[in-house]
Formats: structure tokens, sequence, C-alpha cells
């Protein structure tokens, strides 16, 4: 049987406390040997999303599949196909990068010739042997991945990964992350970052108040941003402005002379300018609003 | 089946590899070593009275007396916390639960670990005791250690017996820490309740005791170790205070895994 969808979740509901659910509704799909990027701002539903997963945490409703398998009643098997890394890695402080890696291998019945062959990928070969409590956050992000790594697994699911990083670090792990993917994995990442994603995702999820509000490829969410435009006009009276488009597009009053209009389609804009030279309203500048995808990701995720 | 046995070694594996570069190893060499050196202290350079017909019983009494009432309980306390502290500091709970292992390796791969240890502890004072009873004799040959012969088997046995009675204990600071990330809460409540437990047995109220789980190898050192009788009812070889230790020991296993299981790793 192929599969082609690695992650499946559907209508996944949780919640900390009774009263109030983190996660919504939630549905997810990440195909094969994508690198799919899980966004949303912080306290989103991501981490929630990752632990549910994993396993960690019991959903209150919905299914979560993996490798089209039921996680509830094959976790063992299904975990045995996917490494991971939550947030900051579990490293023992007292112990050496290598020694780290060690109680893996023993855990997973793994032999430790696996050990240099993940040090080599992460580039770590050279400070294995230093105390772990002496690394650098990039290092512990990087052994974290190595100990993902170990079992040499088909999906990978990673939690903010570049969390703490400087900009070589993240770039470190974005290469790492691309020759994996490059490998045929599938690697499903989340960051707060829009910026992150969008360099190395093919498959974006954005996530709001725990619900899924988009879903697809990067091309995709150009699209959205393409068709997601913010005009800036001066002109003499911005209010016979708002009158005269009739409350077809989201208008906000800057002040006297300067005003916002939201058009959800790019198509609209010449429309709009023929209705304001028709009323005789004087436009002195029509500037678009540089709306790249991070505004675009902040629009959506505040909104 | 055998799976499970396999994941279980493996677990062992790991945990006792964790040990690395920490004291605890030390400590439980050190624990039973130390009481034994210090019961050899005594019979070198302090007039005990009259010799007993054979001095190996009075040797291994007092230090039996003195593991089982100063050090069994701290040890333990010291010990469970010690090992779900590294799980704790190093976030590590979220990372074993992801581990394609069932979620009970984890935890009686650790218990596994405490009584491995406690049972090196008592391992180590018995040979300690042995050893430093024969070099007594060039220090203070009035006891005559080495015209005598020790009865290993009986001191094992009188052993195994305190051995039992801090089972229930064992388990019940195994399940607090990992229960509470703040190692302080258990130690904290471990110790008082050790302290309180000396209170009682020193105030001799052994029906008080009884009621007491942090008293229990204290009892065991009074009624096993040469003193007065505590009035512990016998049953098929085993103190009162055992059989509620091994049933402490089973209760608070199983809830603690238990909830352990059903927990959330948030």
């Amino acid at each position: 049987m192929i599969i082609d969808t690695i992650i499946s979740i559907e209508s996944l509901n949780f919640g900390y406390h009774k009263n109030r659910r983190t996660l919504n509704q939630l549905n997810l799909t990440v195909p094969k040997a994508s690198i799919y990027g899980f966004l949303g701002a912080n306290g989103a539903g991501k981490s929630t999303t990752i632990r549910s997963i994993l396993g960690l945490l019991k959903p209150q409703s919905g299914t979560i599949k993996l490798f089209g398998k039921d996680i509830k009643s094959n976790r063992l098997e299904l975990l045995g196909k996917v490494g991971s890394l939550i947030e900051s890695p579990s490293l023992y402080k007292h112990l050496s990068g290598y020694d780290n890696l060690k109680i893996a291998c023993k855990y997973l019945n793994i032999p430790t010739s696996r050990i240099s062959e993940v040090l080599e990928l992460v580039n770590m070969t050279e400070n294995a042997h230093k105390i772990s409590k002496k690394y650098s956050t990039g290092m512990k992000q990087r052994l974290g991945l190595a100990m993902a790594l170990l079992p040499d697994p088909e999906l990978l699911i990673l939690d903010e990964p570049t969390n703490g990083l400087d900009p070589t670090g993240i770039r470190e792990i974005r290469n790492i992350l691309q020759n994996l993917n490059q490998q045929g994995k599938t690697i499903f990442l989340s960051s707060h970052l829009l910026s992150e994603i969008e360099k190395i995702a093919t498959q974006v999820g954005i996530i709001k108040s725990g619900t899924m509000i988009f879903q697809g490829t990067i091309k995709a969410l150009e699209e959205l941003r393409m068709n997601n435009l913010k005009v800036n006009i001066i002109t003499t009276n911005t209010a016979q402005a708002v009158e005269a488009l009739n409350g077809k597009h989201k208008t906000t009053i800057i002040d006297a002379h300067n005003l916002e209009i939201s058009i959800d389609d790019k198509e609209s804009l010449p429309y709009i300018i023929e209705t304001f030279v028709n009323k005789g309203i004087k436009l002195y500048e029509i500037s678009p609003q540089k709306n790249d995808l991070e505004k675009l990701f902040i629009n959506l995720t505040e909104n | 089946m055998n799976i499970g046995i396999s994941h279980f070694t493996r677990s062992i594996a790991a945990e006792t590899f964790k040990l690395k570069r920490t004291p605890l190893l030390w400590i439980a060499l050190i624990g039973g070593g130390f009481v034994a050196g210090f019961v050899f202290l005594i019979f070198s350079f302090e007039d005990l009275g009259e010799p007993q017909s054979n001095p190996w019983k009075l040797y291994f009494q007092i230090g039996f007396s003195m593991i089982s009432l100063l050090l069994a309980i701290p040890y333990i306390i010291l010990v469970t916390s010690s090992i779900t502290y590294f799980e704790h500091n190093s976030n590590a709970w979220k990372y074993l639960y992801t581990l394609p292992l069932q979620k009970s390796n984890f935890y009686f791969s650790k218990l596994f670990l405490v009584l491995a240890l406690l049972a090196l502890t008592y391992t180590v004072f018995l040979l300690s005791l042995l050893f430093t009873g024969y070099i007594v004799d060039f220090l203070n040959p009035v006891y005559k250690f080495q015209d005598n012969s020790p009865s290993v088997g009986e001191f094992a046995n009188t052993l195994l017996h305190s051995y039992i009675s801090v089972l229930g204990i064992t388990a019940l600071h195994y399940w607090m820490s990992i229960r509470w990330k703040n190692f302080i809460t258990p130690i904290g409540i471990g110790l008082l309740g050790f302290i309180i437990a000396v209170f009682i047995l020193l105030s001799k109220k052994y029906d008080m005791a009884i009621y007491f789980p942090y008293a229990y190898p204290g009892l065991i050192g009074f009624e096993m170790g040469g003193g007065e009788s505590t009035g512990m009812i016998y049953f098929a070889g085993l103190t009162s205070a055992e059989w509620l230790s091994l049933a402490g020991f089973v209760v608070f296993t199983i809830l603690g895994f238990w909830e352990e299981k059903r927990s959330d790793v948030k």
C-alpha cells in the first residue's frame, strides 16, 4: 500500500482546562516527502498539536493518523518511524553529547556505530565528548536533532528547532533539514517565524487559536498574499471616498486626507480608481502597501 | 513477552549508564562501607566490656542497628530524588515517552535501579563488616575475631528483613519524586518522616511506630539488632512491619505507575 499522507489529523480537540480548548476542530495533512512548516503565533497551539501527534497528550476527540494508522492503537509501531525534537532538547547535562546519544542507542537497541554517523550529519563530531552542560544553544539543538535522527526515522517532527539560534545556527539547521528532505524524509517543523518557514517549507499550515486557518503549498500562500492587498490613498476628502466605495471594501481612515483600503482581489484596484474618478474625488497618491508573507501571516493570525 | 523483557533490560542498561559522572554509585558503595567503618572504629578503640563467645554477633548487631535506624531512610530519600531529578532537570520525560517503548519500562527500570542501589549498599555493608572484623584483631586483639566464624548466612538473612522493611517507603518516595518536579518537596517530607520516626523509636513507642512506615527499618533494627523486643507479630517468618512495607510497596507502585501512565506530558 502506497501512503501519500504521513500525518493526517481530523477534527482534533484538546484543552488543558475543561472549559477552554487549546485545539479546536484542528485538521492537518502532511504529504509524504514534504517539508511541512507549521506556523502560528506563540500560544496558538503548535506545541500542543505536536505533543498530541506524538502521544504525549491525550486528545478529547478527533483522530490522529501517522502513516495511515491511528496513533492511539499503534503507538509503539508508529513511534518507531518517528524522530522528534520538542522545543529544547532533552539532554542529560552531566554527560557528554556522545554519552547522551549512547543512552538513546541503549533504549532503541541501535549499534553505537550509528552515533558517529548522526554526529557527522549535524556537524558535531568535534564537540561530541564535551559535557553537554557546556554546549551553546546551537550545539544543543544540533545534538537534539542528532538524537532525533538516531533511529533513521521516516518522519522528523521538530518543534521550533531554530529557537534561540543565531543566523548562522539557523542556516546550519536549515541546510541539514533540506539535505534530509532530499534523502526522502518527511519533515514537520513548527515555528512562529514565517521568514524561517518560507525559506525551507514546501507545505504550510497556519494555526490560530487552535484552528487551522490556512493549509497549502507556499505557492498557494503567495497567491493569498497577492489577493490580500492594502492600498493607501491620499485624497481631499476621505469621508467622501469611503461613501463612494459603498461598503464594498474595508476601509480605515488614517486622517482627514489619508485612507487605507483593503482589497481581497487585486483586480478590484482599477475599479476602485475608476469609481473615485467618476465621483470627482481627487486622488493625489495611490500606494499599495508592501504586503510580504510576514505581514500576511500577522494579518491572518492577529485579525 | 520476550520483546517486553528485552525492552526492560535495555531500559535498565540506559538507566544504569545515566549514573556515569554522578556520585550515586559512590554513595551506594561508601554508605555501606561507612557504617562498617564506624563499627570497626568502635571495636578497635572503645572498651565494650567482656567479649562474647563469638564477637561477630555483636559486631554485626551494632552495624545492623545503625544501617536500619540511621542510614536506610535518608539513603532512600536521596536515591529516589536523585534518580528522578536527572529526568526532571533534563526535561527528559517528553523525549523518553516519544520512544517506541512502553511507559512501564521507564517507570519500573528506574525503580529497579533504586532497589538495586539499596541492595548494593547492604551488600557492601556486609562485605565491609566481614573485612573490617578480621582487621579489628590487629588493633584490639581482645575480641579474637579471627578465632571465630561469622554467620554470614544469618547476617544476610537479617539484612534482608531490613531491606524488605524499607520497600514501602521506597515506592512512596519514588512516586513522589516522579510526581513533583521540585525535589525539595519529597526530600522535605522524607526528612520530616525520618525525624518523627527516630523520635517515636527512641521514645520506645513501638505500638505507635507500626502505623508509621518511616519507622519500619528502625523497628527491624531494634527487633533484630539485639535490642529489646518491639512486640511485632511474626507471620511466615516476616514481621508485621515487613508485611505492611510489602503491602505499601505494591499499593504505591501500582498507584504511582497508574498515575504516570495516564498523565499528560505538558
